[in-house]
């Protein structure tokens, strides 16, 4: 145990073409252990920054590093074994589908192509059942669940998993306030007790200092900067973050 | 009830429901055969007339719903599943469209030469082959280059479209014979190829092509969650694409050559199993689609040539007037479950 760096960032630029960049000059880095917060506004970059973190972008210019290797370098099967994640999208067939048939889906890096899971398999299945807690609903059908639910349901699929690094972008949106707390003190007891590097997305900055052991903070610029926990600086974080708007954000939280 | 036990159950139920639909197809036609003979023939001790009719007509008739039933429902599953949409089919590529095209090329030039009467199965075969093949080949083509899947899809509905065009200017200006000729191909039929290599050609392609199916499982069942979920299981996209596109393309060419363009049944099966069994995992579906196919097929097949009207009935009219009740019954029975 112990914090280590697990995946590194290293003078990376996202967007989606020259013209485009989005993110200039990233370097940052995920620890086993801990669990980081990517905050931002929207349109800052965000959902580009996650989307190249978990390779389903190629950085502009720059790496990504995930372990010695560069994740450009994995082979797509070689990479869900290291990298899990946690999307927004929703396809409405997820409905017909039991919540135990989307955790196991988990599984299907180490699985043959017909699907079937071995014993060890299902034995994993559980586990990330009953660490999300979500055991009692297992045989329901997804389109019977509630929102914060599914999103347990989708943490569940990726500790199944069984990868070093989890991203989740957005995962607090559409949940209410209660859920909200409950994910985010799950995902921290989850990088605490799995030895998991956790890096999620989220605008919900209150929540985000309150349990992110780091934050990747995007400031106005679009450039980003790394903190740690305590954060001593609170209503400078707001400032980058929100800029004009931030007196408003601070007076709210009474920063 | 165990979900898994009542899938089996389903399962069990499906392939009984075809043992019998498959001698009630063989007994029943324009002559009834007791199906003691029927049951004699099969097992291979039957004689007579009724032998020789069940060998060589009712029996290769009936194997041939059977399987083409089977290959487009379980193509329309791939198809639902690789475009998330509910309305795709197998003939959304432009497969069929491509081999409607040859055809009638085939028939309308051939009539007009004056060689129409020498045009055999064979050259149909050949000619609907050849259509298919080349929509696939651009369909290839453009995957290379589009990233997104609706662009793809779009390409396929807009072939099928340029080649109808197509195909109505040669109706427009081809003889009352020809299109005749070419209407009655594209009613499909399952009687035109009954015997020799080349049914078992088709058999081979179709029973292949439906086992390799299976081993996509995995593939199908990741893409449920959509094309980002399904590359962090390790599903690699694109390669996964052309794989289901060109096995989708050559099973319905092959089922288009033989039988002409079924029409519904790659469309209405797997929905109906969806409703029947309440699951979305291709682990479950894959199979019970496969059987729910020629199940459906073999009794559109029957029904068609119990002569309700004093004739037989075009298969595919049979298919759309049997099935799509069924479909709207079965969304409106769980339309409770299909909103949420």
């Amino acid at each position: 145990m112990g914090n280590k760096k697990i995946m590194v960032a290293r003078d990376l630029y996202t967007g989606y073409s020259h013209k485009q960049i989005v993110c200039k000059n990233i370097n940052a880095h995920l620890d086993t252990g801990s669990l980081t917060c990517l905050i931002g506004r929207n349109g800052a970059g965000k959902s580009t920054l996650m989307r190249t973190m978990c390779g389903f972008l190629k950085p502009i210019d720059g790496d990504i590093f995930l372990g010695v290797k560069r994740i450009k370098d994995y082979s797509q099967n070689a990479l869900s074994r290291e990298l899990s994640v946690v999307l927004t999208e929703i396809i409405s067939e997820i409905n017909y589908l039991s919540v135990r048939s989307v955790v196991e889906m988990g599984r299907y890096p180490y699985c043959n192509c017909f699907a079937r899971l071995s014993n060890d398999d299902h034995q994993k299945v559980n586990q990330a059942l009953k660490t999300v807690g979500i055991e009692h609903l297992s045989g329901k059908s997804m389109a019977a669940i509630s929102d914060g639910q599914r999103q347990k349901v989708m943490i569940a699929r990726a500790l199944a998993q069984d990868t070093r690094v989890v991203i989740l972008d957005e995962p607090l949106s559409f949940l209410d306030m209660p859920s909200r707390i409950e994910i985010m003190s799950l995902l921290k007891d989850i990088a605490r007790s799995h030895d998991k590097a956790i890096l999620l997305s989220s605008h919900d900055i209150e929540l985000a200092l309150h349990y992110a052991d780091s934050l990747w903070v995007i400031d106005r610029d679009s450039h980003i900067y790394t903190a740690t926990a305590p954060y001593t600086d609170r209503s400078r974080i707001i400032d980058d973050v929100f800029g004009v708007q931030s007196e408003s954000v601070k007076d709210f939280l009474k920063l | 009830m165990n979900k898994n036990s009542r899938y089996f159950i389903c399962g069990v139920g499906l392939l009984i429901a075809i043992v019998v639909l498959f001698c009630a197809n063989i007994a029943m036609g324009s002559v009834h055969i007791p199906i003691s003979e029927v049951i004699n023939s099969i097992t291979g001790s039957g004689d007579g007339i009724y032998d020789i009719i069940i060998r060589e007509r009712r029996l290769p008739e009936a194997t041939s719903a059977i399987i083409a039933g089977g290959t487009l429902a379980v193509c329309g599953l791939m198809m639902q599943t690789l475009f998330h949409n509910p309305l795709a089919d197998p003939s959304i590529l432009g497969i069929s469209s491509g081999s409607t095209l040859f055809i009638a090329i085939l028939t309308f030039c051939s009539t007009a030469l004056g060689i129409g009467a020498i045009v055999s199965p064979l050259w149909q075969i050949i000619a609907a082959t050849a259509g298919s093949m080349m929509v696939l080949l651009f369909l290839l083509a453009v995957s290379r280059r589009v990233v997104s899947n609706t662009s793809l899809l779009i390409t396929g509905i807009m072939t099928g479209y340029l080649t109808s065009a197509l195909v109505s200017i040669l109706q427009y200006s081809g003889s009352e014979n020809a299109n005749f000729a070419f209407v009655i191909w594209t009613q499909g039929s399952f009687s035109r190829v009954v015997s020799g290599e080349l049914f078992y050609i088709f058999i081979s392609v179709c029973i292949v092509g439906v086992t390799a199916v299976f081993f996509l499982i995995r593939t199908l069942n990741a893409l449920l969650l959509g094309e980002n979920y399904a590359r962090n299981m390790g599903i690699n996209i694109k390669r996964s694409r052309n794989i289901i596109i060109i096995l989708t393309a050559v099973l319905t060419a092959a089922v288009t050559a033989y039988c002409g363009p079924i029409a519904f049944i790659g469309l209405a099966v797997p929905h109906i199993v969806r409703y029947m069994t309440r699951t979305a995992d291709r682990r479950t579906l894959v199979p019970l689609t496969a059987l729910a196919g020629s199940v459906i097929t073999l009794l559109c097949a029957l029904i068609a040539k119990l002569e309700v009207f004093g004739y037989m009935l075009p298969i595919n009219a049979v298919t759309s007037l049997i099935g799509a009740p069924i479909v709207i019954a079965a969304i409106f029975k769980n339309s409770s479950f299909n909103e949420q």
